[in-house]
């Protein structure tokens, strides 16, 4: 996406309100040079060491990522004595799995059915299940779902491609505090021949979110 | 504080944009740099996450509804370490590492020994109070003065006004209250809609049900 340029007219898009444009090129490698040289301060006076943070963004880059969440899920449709567990204490249950770490110390699972839909936000900053999910989506970040989740939630959700019937009750968990939620998302139909892996993968990161379902496979719609 | 940070509720926005890269963990390689910081300061004791996130709320909205995500962090955190100084004597830099990766896998829980029984139950009807601080707080203005009721208790945890101030110790119970969207927004919300808040027991007062 190139960058508009902050003085030219406003988008013309016919929506509501306006966008924020993006930072300027010139901006980017700014941010960089100033992320540079706070790091070499940072280790030259002994605070971090390069390896440590080279660890940490690894560790989120490859190994804790939505697959962890999905392998829940699947327990959880697999094994209703897990799924109980799951939903009476969500990190209990995820540790059971192997799966903890940080940002899913106290994590909440809530769950999807026919009548009831959740989905969760975070209105403040950006707090997100890491344990389970990783790090989150940049359109989870964003100004705009931040602001309209919790207002105009079903608006969002379309705008997403997720349409909820009208008589569906939909709960919109807005993570302001240490809990970190997850939404256990409804099974779909045609997946009882499947094993838990084959369950696992069809279980997105955007399922767990609330902002989609899951589909069966070869199922387009 | 009433910062361009508290979100909830702002009209003046547009849609939700998705990219191709929205699966990219970080999309430029300084982003992963300021992520692994801000995980290795407080694991180094030079601030806590509640300060982070209260210098993250003071930047302005050039920063915090124009700028790049990570842009925040890093304006906070060169927030932090001009306030706090870059004195790394009595930090153990050598064994930092392995320190954090230990966090990364087990955490770092919030919970703490309950001062007090809880104040509320399950199930009470309660109101989020009608207060405006000036300093950090995870009471979203869109939920002050209104009634909601309570669903869960969930333990008692560190208070993040306290502790952005430096204060670490002081826990209080945290309540989940689920407010009837039309309580938050009136007529133009969805009767069948709700929003739920995880609330510390010094935002809440008791209310009498409708």
């Amino acid at each position: 996406m190139t960058a508009p340029d902050r003085d030219s007219a406003p988008d013309p898009h016919p929506h509501h309100g306006t966008e924020a444009p993006e930072a300027p090129e010139a901006d980017r490698s700014d941010l960089a040079a100033r992320v540079a040289a706070l790091e070499a301060l940072l280790v030259e006076r002994g605070l971090v060491t390069t390896d440590a943070i080279d660890a940490v963004v690894a560790a989120y880059e490859s190994d804790i990522g939505p697959l962890r969440g999905a392998r829940v899920v699947a327990r959880a449709w697999a094994d209703p004595a897990f799924k109980a567990r799951l939903l009476a204490d969500g990190a209990a249950a995820a540790a059971e799995l192997g799966i903890t770490g940080l940002r899913g110390e106290h994590l909440v699972v809530v769950e999807n059915t026919p009548a009831v839909h959740n989905a969760v936000v975070c209105t403040l900053c950006s707090c997100y299940p890491w344990s389970v999910l990783g790090l989150p989506p940049s359109w989870y970040k964003s100004s705009e779902y931040r602001a309209r989740m919790v207002f105009e939630p079903r608006a969002v959700l379309a705008e997403l491609g997720l349409v909820l019937d009208d008589d569906v009750e939909l709960v919109v968990w807005d993570s302001n505090a240490e809990t970190r939620y997850m939404v256990l998302p409804e099974r779909p139909l045609g997946t009882d021949h499947l094993g838990e892996a084959e369950l696992a993968a069809l279980v997105t990161r955007d399922a767990m979110v609330g902002v989609a379902r899951v589909r069966a496979p070869g199922d387009d719609r | 504080m009433n910062g361009w940070h508290d979100l909830g509720g702002l009209q003046a926005l547009g849609p939700v944009r998705r990219s191709d890269h929205d699966d990219e963990v970080f999309h430029e390689g300084w982003e992963g740099r300021v992520f692994g910081i801000s995980l290795a300061l407080p694991a180094q004791g030079l601030y806590n996450l509640n300060e982070f996130r209260a210098a993250r709320e003071r930047l302005g909205p050039e920063v915090l509804i124009l700028g790049e995500y990570y842009e925040r962090w890093l304006g906070a955190i060169e927030r932090l370490v001009e306030e706090k100084g870059v004195d790394g004597a009595g930090m153990d830099a050598a064994s930092l590492a392995e320190r954090l990766m230990a966090v990364v896998r087990s955490g770092a829980p919030a919970t703490r020994p309950a001062p007090a029984p809880p104040r509320f139950s399950t199930g009470e009807t309660v109101r989020a109070r009608n207060v405006h601080p000036a300093g950090h707080t995870r009471l979203p203005r869109y939920a002050r003065g209104h009634v909601g009721r309570v669903t869960t208790l969930r333990g008692c945890m560190v208070v993040p006004d306290a502790s952005a101030e430096g204060d670490d110790d002081v826990a209080e119970h945290l309540y989940t209250v689920r407010f009837a969207a039309r309580e938050l927004w009136g007529e133009v919300a969805s009767a069948n809609d709700a929003v739920c808040l995880d609330l510390w027991e010094r935002y809440l007062e008791p209310a009498v049900p409708a």
